[in-house]
């Protein structure tokens, strides 16, 4: 074979070909590396910039300068979340007309930049990574700081972590309304002296060797709060028992009261609730009661159920809402349920129950997403009170009242949770009380595979669980006066001149009603103390240990939608429901597997793994026949010679 | 155009009157069904989406795709229908072309297949479209880039068994230098990074469209597309 000059050139002009072709390739992808076009396809456009943060970054007074201390050579998953961030932070730019600069800083690469970022306060934190012959662990910066300055002043946040999973955009723009506002973050209450959670912790020093002040412990607890809630917002701890609560607590929690509200706590309540302030209530029918005759004898200390009645309830009931003594069970959370043979004993029904994830702890499917407090959620579930009841989960109904005002419209309500179809709902009456309800007889109850409805006469679900209500509330309380607006009217005349200098000693008037009354009303008060104090039993080493694999992600998910309803609802009392919405973006949706039927499951399954492949071979098997008879066709018409 | 689309035609009608597609297609709507679905109902809850499957599916295309480009060029070679296909008024590019969309043809029909999975999770709850739109047409775009050094590997031999090996070794490796970035430093460690094709397919397969993966599938495919190009071209020298 012979190479002859042509097609030395030919060769010559292909090699050349390539090489361009390749640099084009270069230079296109070089130059589409620097600019961003992209199209969101989720459904709540999450990974481009929402209005709220849009207006954020218009906003800006001053200049925000953003330092995303990365380290390099990450895994791929926070690879991507600094390309993320990059992408938030260039849309953030471009709509800020040049008030937020950003750059990426490697702390690896010189002392002086390590020696920055620590100055921010930012962590470096270990990853471990594995090379083919070791596990090494790594110390890596993946923080961010925010640094706004406008004449001589300025301020500096902090995101110290930014992981896989985060929602960044929540962090940028939390950070940047934060440096924008001059006053300090809102403050929100948490009451006590109610006989809640802060009773106990204000009771009990942190340290017994080193015991401190109450005042201390007091500030500290505030501190702690503030860091639950992403310092976000200021908390301050409100004594019911010593005065009215102050207009400054901009939005109140009660998280499940125990103790007896006198006559003049609940009025203090009620007359801040009637001011306008929205105020959210955890509260329940029962409690845990520590058994205090084994704690005396040195046993660890037991815990029963009992009854809880503050005197809340008539205040809420007053408000429209009725909190019921029952106890909601959803039967087809009992995970194992089976039959053996048990000797001479015959058939025993065999039922396991797996802490946390069985029929005391109802799953809260029903979930009402024009609510501003779970836009894009759809499951919860609360833990339960404690292991040995089945009394956790109540259930709350309006009063004839309350559907009459929404009816007139001078009230909104939203059931913003209920629970699942298949829940049930044990009601307190004079033969069953909460004493004589147990998880054995529960487990009579138990549905089966031939009777999958319960044995007993029970009402079947949804119920709600938690209530909103916006609008004209009426004071719970008698007493002549008037309304939060006529206060404020009076305060406007006052600030004019025009009110006369004749209201010294003034009572505090009290108030009837209000057109802007905000409350919520969750039929629960452990979950919020166990996320509080971080003794969450969804997530302890006994509960953990227990699950198997797949159910402690499902634990885990439930934990994470506690969490985020827990944020969106200090929002919601801080009337900021623009964070919420920011915050509730690329909420995934969950399928509650127990709902799918076995039989179901069974058919799609085999449908999509077996019957999709089989139809598809058999339309080839299909066309292989329709091929051969009309080869065998055509064969025939030219052998038979016509 | 024409002359491509007649070329896609006929490779197409091959394709589906041979038994290796249907193996081929059998073999991966069984695996990545059964990895999806077998463990998709074993949780309390689970994730109303395609994550799983869109997971996995870009390993198995790796291998997939290569199977069904290794006899495109190599079996015309083989055969000697290539010389006759080169004296007939077609242009290499428009062989190459025709080939290449073929293949990428037989990669759609597979994930059209594929579409009663969103379907059947869709009549389950309210699924979110974008992520699974995203993460189709990356899987397309895989497809297309696989399908493009395919394409390239199939001109280069006239054994298909050569020709799968090679393409399904090119396949893997675009697909786990995004591991090996993880264990390199540096810009090198960049570099890999973008040359992976799984790094681009997790940011597609989220629902965001983003011109830079884009960019970076049809760059490939088109690197491969000209290389096989240029092979064909060179048997003329």
């Amino acid at each position: 074979m012979s190479i002859t000059m042509r097609g030395v050139q030919r060769g010559f002009a292909n090699i050349i070909w390539v090489g361009l072709v390749l640099i084009a390739i270069v230079l296109i992808n070089l130059i589409a590396g620097r600019t961003i076009n992209r199209l969101d396809l989720t459904r709540d456009q999450r990974f481009t910039l929402s209005e709220p943060s849009i207006r954020a970054a218009q906003e800006i007074e001053g200049q925000v300068k953003v330092e995303v201390f990365f380290s390099t050579n990450l895994p791929p998953q926070l690879e991507q979340s600094r390309r993320d961030i990059n992408d938030l932070l260039a849309e953030y730019a471009a709509h800020s007309d040049g008030k937020l600069t950003y750059q990426f800083i490697d702390p690896g690469a010189n002392e002086g930049d390590r020696a920055r970022a620590d100055g921010y306060d930012l962590p470096a934190w270990a990853l471990q990574q594995s090379s083919e012959s070791e596990l090494s662990v790594r110390y890596v910066y993946t923080g961010a700081a925010l640094t706004w300055d406008e004449g001589g002043q300025s301020r500096v946040e902090i995101i110290p972590q930014i992981l896989p999973g985060m929602n960044y955009e929540y962090e940028i723009t939390r950070a940047v309304r934060t440096l924008m506002r001059e006053e300090g973050p809102t403050t929100l209450g948490f009451l006590y002296g109610d006989g809640g959670m802060f009773d106990q912790f204000l009771q009990m020093p942190f340290d017994p060797q080193n015991p401190q002040a109450p005042e201390q412990i007091k500030a500290e607890l505030e501190n702690q709060l503030g860091q639950v809630f992403d310092n976000l917002y200021q908390f301050e701890l409100v004594d019911i028992r010593a005065g009215e609560i102050p207009d400054r607590i901009k939005g109140l929690f009660v998280v499940g009261p125990t103790a007896q509200f006198d006559e003049e706590m609940k009025r203090r309540l009620d007359q801040y609730v009637m001011k306008g302030h929205p105020v959210a209530m955890f509260v329940s029918p029962y409690r845990q009661e520590t058994l205090q005759q084994f704690q005396q004898q040195g046993f660890p200390p037991i815990t029963v159920p009992a009854s809880n009645r503050t005197g809340l309830e008539e205040l809420l009931e007053s408000y429209g809402v009725k909190l019921n003594r029952d106890a909601i069970i959803d039967f087809q959370r009992a995970q194992v349920s089976a039959e053996r043979q048990e000797g001479r004993m015959g058939r025993m029904r065999m039922v396991q129950w797996i802490p946390f994830l069985d029929p005391r702890l109802p799953e809260i499917t029903n979930i009402d997403h024009a609510s501003v407090l779970v836009p894009n959620m759809d499951l919860l579930a609360f833990p339960p009170l404690d292991r040995a009841t089945p009394l956790s989960q109540s259930s709350l109904s309006l009063t004839a009242e309350a559907v009459q005002a929404r009816e007139a419209s001078q009230l909104e309500i939203i059931e913003v949770l209920r629970s699942s179809d298949s829940s049930y709902r044990f009601v307190e009456d004079d033969q069953n009380t909460y004493e004589s309800v147990s998880l054995d007889m529960l487990e009579r109850y138990l549905p089966t595979q031939q009777n999958p409805q319960p044995t007993i006469d029970l009402e079947q679900g949804p119920f709600s669980i938690a209530m909103t209500l916006e609008g004209e509330i009426s004071s719970a309380l008698p007493g002549g006066g008037g309304s939060a607006d006529e206060l404020d009217d009076e305060e406007d005349d006052y600030l004019s001149g025009v009110e006369e200098e004749n209201d010294e000693e003034e009572e505090p008037a009290h108030l009837d009603r209000t057109a802007e009354g905000r409350l919520l009303v969750v039929a629960n008060g452990y979950w919020v103390e166990s996320l509080l104090t971080g003794q969450d039993p969804l997530m302890s080493r006994g509960t953990q240990m227990m699950l198997p694999g797949g159910l402690r992600n499902t634990v885990q998910q439930y934990r994470a939608s506690n969490i985020l309803f827990l944020h969106n609802i200090a929002d919601w009392l801080a009337q900021d429901s623009d964070l919420v919405r920011i915050r509730s973006r690329g909420q995934v949706a969950f399928l509650d597997t127990a709902a799918v039927g076995p039989g179901a499951r069974k058919f799609y399954q085999v449908f999509n793994i077996a019957g999709i492949p089989a139809i598809f071979c058999v339309l080839g098997v299909l066309g292989y026949f329709i091929r051969r008879t009309r080869r065998a066709r055509i064969t025939q018409l030219y052998s038979s010679g016509k | 155009m024409m002359r491509t689309l007649y070329i896609t035609q006929r490779e197409l009608k091959n394709y589906f009157t041979s038994a290796t597609a249907y193996i081929v297609v059998t073999l991966f709507l069984l695996i990545a069904g059964g990895l999806f679905w077998l463990d998709y109902f074993q949780a309390a809850t689970t994730e109303l989406s395609m994550r799983s499957f869109f997971g996995q599916a870009p390993f198995f295309m790796a291998f997939f795709v290569p199977a069904v480009t290794m006899g495109l060029l190599s079996e015309e070679r083989r055969s000697g229908t290539l010389e006759m296909l080169m004296t007939l008024p077609v242009r290499d590019v428009e062989v190459v072309l025709g080939k290449f969309f073929a293949a990428l043809g037989l990669v759609a029909v597979v994930l059209l297949v594929t579409f009663s999975y969103p379907i059947t999770l869709a009549g389950l709850g309210a699924l979110e479209w974008g992520p699974v739109i995203g993460g189709y047409l990356g899987l397309l775009l895989l497809g297309a880039t696989y399908a493009g050094v395919g394409v390239m590997v199939s001109s280069w031999t006239k054994d298909q068994i050569i020709s799968i090996l090679l393409s399904f070794f090119f396949c893997f490796l675009l697909f786990i230098l995004g591991a090996l970035a993880n264990v390199s430093s540096g810009w090198f460690g960049d570099f890999l990074r973008f040359l992976s094709t799984s790094s681009h397919f997790e940011n597609i397969a989220r629902g965001v469209i983003d011109l830079r993966d884009l960019l970076y599938y049809l760059s490939v495919a088109a690197l491969g597309i000209t290389v096989a190009t240029v092979t064909l071209s060179a048997r003329r020298w």
